[in-house]
């Protein structure tokens, strides 16, 4: 098998398979990235990305295929190809050394990649500059944030100036801050270097940041192009329906042929239509709805992925309309009510004076980092964790003095996968049916009712660990709610699921929520699941730096610091060298270029000036800004715009 | 500038060495526990019986069986912790650990020796560690044939004979290497060899397995280092360690414990170079081939520590050890170092003696480090 010479990355019919062939991690995966390209392996856990990885960076053996990074086949001489790449694995920071200094761990590869003292002297300088880590020289890194270790770490994979990098989930659970140093350090090297990037991301947001992106499913390629040509076919066919009653949307609209998928997010239902240019209008009037505003919307990466998933003839089952039996509780005054609520960890401060008020029938959403303090502040609230400072009110109970009162009362899906992987579903939810005192006599009946209506019935005897992430999150789900919680945390419970999948799980929670009046409070890290949430408290470094509606969050943001400008050049690199000096903040994008401004008029039209007298045409629009875009907005208000 | 070959090598053993030195725990173990556990058996742990607590019994009172007991309580071997008033009362003694041995001297012991008539007195002896028990039985036969010696002479010179003809042979003993059985000069040479099998490989057991399991591994695969760079980058400062170790164990064996020592340092340092690259060479080994922490961990004690403990000879000499011990014996690096050490304490003599160990010694390095070598494959799974 040959691959193409000129491109500095070729994979051709890549396949790997695991435990003796039983799970296909890669199969018949191709693609190439020129020299200068930053190249995106875009989808959920599982679905092959870091293999594809691990066999370029020649650690890791191809069942079959072939593989050429710079110049060197990669699959017959493995060790050829490591001159030349910098691979940053997954997890933050995870090439690090915890006891070494931020100055020993960049000596360290320093020394490994035998870089000559004077390139070594410029790279790291500019490369701290960028990172803004040279106040932390003498830091262990074990004592940085997770996205001050995940910035070093890239430092370490650049310091002897690979041409290739390979980056398995750079991005994942990093501050939004932390993110887009390092987006901006990975565009300045391409643009400046020619380094050749291939990265991959559970984030489907960040397809649009990458010049080019191949989708990745179940170890398969099911995309791959431009980011604006993954999204071209869908245009015309994704819309919003915003309506009083949603539930009544999804109804009317399952039973009729419009719509290929839909998701209900904050009061309205985003469908994806089988084909363009129809939008749903018609059928929901057809149906007798009334009230309802349509709205054409801008394809997502989600969209694309979840139209990949969904192309089969459609699921018989509909959402399920109800999960529990018991009637709507009401508390006085609030589900969860935190006043100032604090954990020390010694010196470490975990939540910071939290407050916040949570009703019922409401899904809060708390968004940050890893480490912003978010699953401290869940169990806290679930009585796991006594707080050091202030107060909490969860379903009516103190969560200090009446923990195990609490329990009754309130559901949690922890961060990590909560059934035991070698209990079969049955198993698992009696257990949890026991553990949570239900009535020896109404289980059975409980647990077939619950996994009838999830649709999950036919899995009652096999083993979790044999099951896809989004089927186990679901019965995770199950299992949290089994005993009625009138209160439900959850844990970032969608991370690394995929987009459909995750989809179906914010179906049930809004169900949950909205027609069983369940007070919901979830973390998560996806910036894109903010607009599934009534309302989103920012959290960053134990602090909760803002709360409201996602529409005002992100209304407010944009009336303090002005829309996005986004800028299309024929030469975005070129423009990009033009531009920079003149607007500071400008970042690279994929092949925009972008930045937040007050006067997007003015800028506009310094913009054309400056591209023209270079020779150079531009698409220029101004956007509203992304939940991104409005956190670090809302950080840097805050005066939290550090490292 | 020209690069050295081995200057990758170097930056893994920067790192490494700093990762020690900043790791309580390993530091811990590396150096504080070895010199410990040293102190605390070349203190505690001897074989020599001493002191064995004994507890009288005296029906008679007598002055010949205070005469008995004084031969008992005069010698450095017996300590007596009690005149005891019934049997009874010395089997609670006994049982409860106060006393080892109980001498029963019945109401006509001296009546009975006075009238010219054997006498029998009772001895109760703690049997529940056979050594201790069969030592303290030796030192009472020892002490008893004394005291009938004793009356025999009396009994002569009172009819005029002189003794010459009762003990027509004597002998002249002379211990060589260690003259006065004492055990420390034993043990604590025997502890250096354990020792150094213990600490150096469980440690170096950890370094891959360690990286493998936090991910930090692939720093090492995905870079052009060699892995003969890894191996001795790795096994750089635990042999620095493990040298340390011996030199301080060295040290509290001449000064603290004032074990002698006969024979030649720089063959016992040359011997213990060898030793302490090829234990942290066995560590690398069983790192390469693990994948966890724990399993490392559990492998260096049933394929490092246990055999050097068992066969190395440090209690029993391996030529007393059956067939299949003297066989495993002879495949652990630990006999032959044992050999250098007890050689050099305790014998002293011509280096020509232990080239054959230093020989083997130098031949385990190699074969531990090519098969790490080939253990070590740059590839995850």
């Amino acid at each position: 098998m040959e691959v193409n010479g000129a491109a500095t990355l070729a994979v051709r019919n890549l396949c790997r398979s695991y435990r003796r062939g039983r799970v296909r991690a890669v199969s018949d995966v191709s693609f190439e990235v020129p020299r200068g390209e930053v190249f995106g392996l875009i989808g959920p856990d599982g679905a092959g990305k870091t293999s594809v990885l691990q066999v370029l960076a020649g650690v890791l053996r191809a069942d079959s295929g072939a593989a050429r990074v710079a110049g060197v086949d990669v699959i017959r001489n493995p060790e050829a190809v490591k001159e030349a790449i910098g691979y940053m694995p997954q997890g933050l920071g995870l090439n690090l050394y915890d006891s070494l200094t931020v100055q020993e761990n960049i000596e360290f590869f320093r020394d490994l990649r035998r870089v000559p003292r004077e390139q070594y002297g410029d790279n790291r300088e500019r490369l701290l500059r960028m990172t803004r880590l040279e106040r932390f020289l003498d830091r262990p890194a074990g004592q940085l944030s997770g996205g001050m270790r995940q910035k070093l770490a890239l430092i370490c994979t650049l310091i002897h100036l690979p041409d290739v990098l390979l980056l398995d989930e750079p991005t994942t659970g990093v501050d939004p801050i932390s993110r887009r140093d390092f987006w901006s350090i990975i565009h300045t090297l391409v643009a400046s270097r020619g380094v050749t990037v291939l990265m991959t991301t559970a984030y489907m947001d960040e397809a649009e940041r990458c010049h080019r992106v191949s989708l990745m499913h179940d170890g398969a390629v099911i995309a791959a192009g431009r980011p604006d040509e993954l999204t071209a076919p869908l245009v015309e066919r994704v819309w919003t329906v915003r309506s009083p009653h949603p539930d009544d949307v999804v109804e009317a609209l399952t039973k009729g042929e419009h719509a290929q998928s839909m998701a209900i997010a904050g009061g309205e239902v985003r469908v994806l239509a089988r084909s363009p240019g129809r939008d749903p209008a018609g059928e929901l009037a057809a149906a007798g709805l009334t009230g309802f505003s349509v709205d054409a919307v801008r394809p997502s990466f989600e969209d694309v992925f979840v139209e990949h998933l969904t192309r089969q003839p459609r699921a018989p089952a509909a959402a399920p309309r109800g999960l529990l039996a018991a009637p709507r509780a009401t508390f006085i005054g609030g589900a969860v009510i935190a006043d100032r609520l604090t954990c020390r960890f010694g010196a470490f401060t975990a939540v910071d004076e939290v407050s916040l008020a949570l009703d019922e029938g409401e899904i809060l959403g708390l968004l940050g980092p890893n480490g912003a303090g978010k699953t401290t502040l869940i169990r806290m609230l679930c009585g796991l964790q006594a707080p050091t400072g202030g107060a909490a009110t969860v379903a009516g109970f103190d969560v200090r003095r009446a923990r195990t009162a609490l329990r009754g009362h309130i559901g949690y899906m922890s961060q990590r996968f909560s059934l035991y992987p070698d209990q079969t579903v049955l198993e698992n939810l009696r257990l949890s049916a026991g553990l949570y005192g239900i009535p020896r006599a109404e289980r059975p009946g409980r647990i077939e009712a619950l996994l009838s209506s999830l649709g999950l019935e036919s899995l009652a005897d096999r083993q979790p660990r044999a099951l896809p992430l989004g089927v186990r999150q679901r019965l995770a789900l199950a299992s949290a709610i089994l005993h009625e919680p009138r209160v439900l945390f959850l844990d970032e419970p969608t991370a690394g699921v995929d987009p459909l999948a995750r989809r179906q799980f914010w179906d049930l929670v809004h169900l949950l929520a909205h027609r069983h009046g369940v007070a919901v409070l979830v973390s998560t890290h996806y910036m894109d699941e903010a607009s599934h949430c009534d309302r989103l408290g920012f959290m960053h470094e134990g602090r909760l730096v803002g709360l409201g509606r996602p529409a005002e969050l992100t209304q407010r943001a944009g009336a303090e610091g002005g829309p996005m400008l986004s800028v299309d050049a024929s030469e975005f690199a070129h423009a990009f060298t033009l531009l920079r000096p003149r607007f500071p903040d400008a970042m690279l994008h994929g092949r925009h270029i972008r930045w937040q401004t007050r006067q997007p008029e003015r800028d506009a039209l310094a913009v054309r000036e400056t591209l023209a007298g270079a020779g150079l045409t531009a698409a220029i629009e101004t956007r509203p800004l992304s939940m991104e875009d409005t956190f670090v907005s809302v950080l840097r208000g805050a005066g939290l715009g550090h490292a | 500038m020209r690069r050295l070959p081995g200057d990758r090598a170097l930056a893994i053993a920067r790192k490494e060495t700093r990762q020690l030195l900043r790791d309580p725990a390993y530091l811990g173990l590396a150096i504080v526990v070895p010199l410990l556990l040293i102190l605390l058996l070349g203190y505690q742990l001897s074989l020599d019986v001493k002191g064995l607590l004994v507890a009288v019994v005296d029906h008679d009172r007598s002055r010949w069986s205070r005469e008995y007991v004084d031969g008992l309580v005069h010698s450095e071997y017996f300590r007596l912790v009690g005149m005891l008033d019934s049997p009874e009362e010395a089997r609670e003694w006994v049982r409860s650990g106060r006393a080892r041995v109980v001498i029963d001297i019945p109401p006509d012991f001296g009546r009975r020796l006075s009238a010219g008539r054997p006498a029998t007195l009772g001895v109760t002896v703690d049997g529940s560690f056979p050594a201790r028990g069969q030592i303290g039985t030796g030192y009472v036969e020892a002490i008893n044939a004394l005291y009938n010696q004793r009356l025999l002479r009396e009994h002569l010179a009172r009819h005029g004979a002189g003794d010459d003809r009762l003990w027509p042979v004597q002998m002249e003993l002379a211990v060589w290497y260690n003259p006065t059985l004492e055990s420390k000069n034993f043990i604590v040479p025997g502890m250096l060899v354990v020792i150094l099998m213990i600490f150096p490989p469980l440690l170096s057991a950890l370094l891959i397995v360690r990286e493998r399991e936090s991910g930090t591994i692939l720093n090492l695969y995905c870079s052009p280092a060699g892995r003969w760079d890894i191996l001795a980058g790795k096994a750089l400062p635990y042999v620095a360690v493990s040298f340390l170790d011996f030199l301080l164990i060295f040290a509290a064996s001449i000064w603290l414990f004032r074990v002698r020592f006969v024979g030649a340092v720089w063959v016992l340092v040359a011997g213990a170079l060898l030793y302490s690259v090829c234990t942290v060479g066995l560590g690398l080994l069983i790192s390469t081939l693990t994948r966890s922490q724990l399993a490392a961990m559990l492998a260096t004690f049933l394929g490092a520590v246990a055999p050097a403990f068992t066969f190395s000879g440090i209690f029993t000499p391996p030529a007393s050890l059956d067939a299949v011990g003297r066989f495993v014996s002879r495949l652990i690096p630990a006999t032959y170092f044992m050999d250098i050490v007890r050689g050099s304490y305790l014998k002293g003599g011509g280096v020509v003696a232990y080239v054959p160990s230093l020989l083997i010694l130098m031949l385990y390095c190699v074969v531990i480090y090519v098969a790490a070598w080939l253990a070590l494959r740059k590839r995850l799974g």
